[in-house]
């Protein structure tokens, strides 16, 4: 994507905007929007950002409800919302005027008055209707009562839709919010109504008690009168990132059911959806265990829980500001994450990479694994490999484990050889003892290689090594690379990527730190140190 | 007409009522009549509700977005500014230009901030630290540079300091500096420890390899202690029948 961009796309040609290609998915369209969101950051480009994030989200929903749900028009360019001139009523009267040209010479009131007569009224008429309402009454009630009537008499008018939907943006009082759904449930009874409310059940969610957003759902959902649900699924899977951290557990085992059973028919584009909602069950099942009451493991709980359940500039901010008090304590955030078995089964990790991803990206936080230039790599691998030579001496590892490694081998053929010899040495003057006592021993050998020294000997005395090696790791190289990231601003893969090159290229360095991209791979703290990095500027 | 309770939309009933001008009603009715929601239907609802009174997306509109960049924008340099003359000011001048800094919702600079005023506290500790016989000139002065860094440019530093520690004919010293500054002046400490607990740990490069590794070295393998009492015996016992044997 070009850095210029070309505003006169907006806001028709959304998709050359973003510059997508033709058959573009989720992931294309966010990262071209992240892209631009960095560019035209909220704060300092507010209207630019709206209207970025308006062509976003229009993109966004014909994607996930497709455009039969978003817009029912084929071509929003052909369809004409506003006449040009309004009809005459016969042939021998001039066309009339439009509402702006009457508004020149006539008040709002006698407008108003005028086109609520009117027998048959145009979508268009209710939108006037609508807006003069709020000029001539105090009445705020009745914007969404003139939209919501005119979509009863038009029902798939793709203007009216978008307006109700887009009502259900604004931050409603709950109790308005709770009393409107309902009413659009009656009026909207097919499964389009999950796309037009969305947004209000987001919020409703956010800020009521959920006792009182599950029943109004309930109610709603018994107003609708259609066989069809893949609206209904597309608002679950998205609804249900909020919602996990609110809901009984009876409530979210009846939706993620539901959503099971439909997997297949939600298609590719939500595929992603269906992961993230995967892992944040699976996490959300142990989130105590994972946070047992530490605080710095709560922070990271807390900030995952905003970004799902709160919109998403908020929910980046608590992200942020989760990631920025991370980095000012590596050492109890280090102490926190020591336990190596955890990272495998964690889908914590993955929760955490993707918000990550998703932020990092929209913000401009370099978490890239490239390197910026050839100068670059080679003085990041330079710093790497003299971090490598300053610690490859610190492990607790000598020649004396090597020899009791050995000993242990010869030890155990040794006594299960002479064993034989030993119980029977008052008999071995017998020839058939003696015998006895050889096949026994090759016995003994034979049984000592493939069973005995493999799997109880082996097994301990590698799980001691591994124990040693662990402590030299924690004692010494974590905090070093917990400045080296600092230093560096890079992250987890790229080192254990340039590490692994080191070592394979460079015969100097061999034992204890071949297992270096191992451990780096499997330690937990140090890769949520690495991650929270690029955030510290 | 769909009937609905008469309830309030917004959150703020007072400001509905606001009075409108003529000027502003016809501006908003000439915009707005003329959009089309298929495309601009958020336009047309912000629109509505800035004019009813109420712009609530303070999140990214307006005046208050406008406020955070530039509110941003001047911390950033106050703080910089503070860094650049910290060393100089006094410290009540100091505590003052630190209040004066409005940053509890920019994360981003609350820990520079944080950091500076935890310093603030601790100028009397500094300097005490500077005339102490025990320390090592070359570990104040790259302390003393680094705390007034940002830290990605501080990491830089304390890496750079970490390498050439091992190499160093005052590592020793430095470690001294380090273990006093633990008891003595331990939130001087605490505003590097991670930094300081490293530079503990690195063992000379300088001297030979004697020394190395003798903390981890254990018999504890695994290998029950009695089975090597066992084994000795049996030796022994071998040897001595085959002794009495070939005898």
């Amino acid at each position: 994507m070009s850095s210029e961009v070309d505003w006169s796309l907006l806001p028709y040609r959304p998709k050359e905007f973003f510059e997508l290609p033709k058959d573009f998915d989720r992931k294309t369209l966010k990262r071209a929007y992240n892209k631009l969101i960095r560019q035209y950051k909220p704060e300092k480009f507010p209207a630019e950002f709206k209207r970025i994030r308006a062509a976003f989200e229009m993109l966004e929903d014909e994607l996930r409800y497709g455009q039969s749900s978003v817009s029912p028009t084929s071509n929003f360019q052909e369809y004409v919302w506003q006449p040009k001139q309004e009809p005459a009523a016969s042939v021998q009267v001039a066309p009339q005027k439009t509402v702006r040209q009457r508004l020149a010479s006539e008040s709002p009131v006698t407008i108003y008055k005028d086109v609520k007569s009117r027998a048959t009224k145009t979508p268009y008429d209710f939108f006037v209707l609508a807006t003069l309402s709020d000029v001539v009454t105090q009445d705020s009630t009745l914007y969404f009562q003139w939209i919501l009537t005119g979509l009863q008499e038009h029902a798939n008018d793709p203007g009216l839709i978008s307006l109700i939907h887009h009502f259900f943006h604004q931050d409603l009082d709950e109790s308005f919010l709770r009393s409107s759904l309902m009413t659009t449930s009656k009026v909207i009874t097919t499964d389009r109504f999950y796309f037009v409310t969305e947004r209000g059940w987001q919020r409703l969610l956010k800020i009521g008690d959920f006792t009182l957003f599950q029943k109004t759902l309930a109610r709603c959902e018994a107003n609708l009168k259609d066989h069809r649900n893949d609206n209904q699924l597309v608002f679950y899977a998205d609804l249900l990132k909020a919602a996990i951290w609110k809901a009984d557990p009876a409530w979210l085992q009846e939706k993620f059911a539901l959503l099971e059973g439909n997997a297949g028919r939600l298609g590719q584009q939500m595929e992603y959806e269906l992961e993230i909602l995967d892992q944040l069950q699976a996490y959300q099942a142990t989130a105590n265990e994972f946070t047992r009451g530490c605080p710095t493991r709560t922070a990271l709980h807390d900030a995952i829980v905003d970004y799902y359940s709160c919109d998403e500039l908020e929910g980046d901010a608590k992200v942020i500001e989760c990631q920025t008090r991370l980095g000012t304590d590596a050492q109890a955030l280090l102490q926190t994450f020591d336990d190596e078995e955890e990272l495998n089964k964690s889908s914590f990790v993955m929760l955490w990479y993707a918000i990550n991803e998703d932020v990092s990206q929209r913000h401009g936080f370099k978490t890239g694994s490239k390197f910026r230039s050839r100068k670059h790599k080679s003085n990041y691998m330079s710093r790497l490999y003299q971090l490598i030579e300053d610690l490859d001496e610190t492990w607790f590892l000598s020649t004396r484990h090597l020899m009791t490694y050995y000993g242990l081998v010869w030890g155990s053929y040794l006594l299960l050889i002479i064993t034989p010899f030993i119980l029977m040495s008052s008999w071995l003057s017998s020839t058939p003892v003696l015998i006895g006592c050889f096949v026994a021993a090759a016995v003994g050998a034979i049984a000592n290689h493939l069973f005995i020294f493999p799997r109880t000997i082996k097994p301990k005395f590698d799980n001691h090594i591994m124990r040693t090696i662990r402590k030299s790791y924690e004692e010494h190289w974590r905090g070093r690379f917990v400045q080296f990231f600092d230093a560096t601003g890079t992250n987890m893969d790229q080192l254990v990527r340039a590490m692994a090159h080191i070592i394979s290229q460079e015969n100097q360095f061999g034992g204890a730190t071949t297992w270096l991209p191992e451990m780096l791979y499997s330690d937990m703290g140090l890769l949520i140190y690495s991650m929270c990095v690029p955030y510290r500027r | 007409m769909i009937p609905l309770a008469k309830q309030n939309p917004q959150n703020d009933s007072g400001k509905r009522t606001r009075k409108r001008s003529a000027k502003l009603t016809r501006q908003y009715l000439d915009k707005v009549l003329t959009l089309s929601p298929v495309v601009s239907a958020q336009q047309m609802v912000d629109l509505r509700w800035r004019f009813c009174g109420l712009n609530t997306d303070t999140s990214v509109g307006g005046s208050a977005s406008d406020d955070i960049g530039e509110r941003r924008k001047w911390n950033r340099k106050q703080l910089e500014k503070i860094r650049s003359e910290f060393w100089l000011m006094d410290a009540a001048q100091l505590q003052q230009a630190l209040d004066e800094l409005i940053v509890d919702d920019l994360p981003e600079l609350k820990i520079g901030v944080d950091r500076l005023k935890q310093l603030c506290h601790c100028r009397d500790d500094m300097a005490a630290l500077a005339r102490n016989r025990k320390r090592d000139i070359n570990l104040y002065n790259t302390f003393r540079r680094l705390v007034m860094l940002s830290p990605r440019k501080a990491g830089g530093v304390k890496e750079k300091y970490l390498r050439s520690l091992a190499y160093a004919e005052n590592l020793p010293k430095a470690q001294r500096m380090v273990k006093m500054m633990q008891t003595e002046y331990p939130n001087l400490y605490a505003i590097e420890s991670d930094w300081f607990t490293q530079i503990l740990k690195i063992k000379s490069r300088r001297v030979t390899n004697g020394n190395r590794a003798e903390a981890g070295f254990s018999f504890d393998i695994g290998i029950p202690s009695w089975m090597y009492v066992v084994t000795v015996m049996l030796i022994f016992r071998l040897l001595f029948s085959m002794l009495r044997m070939w005898t």
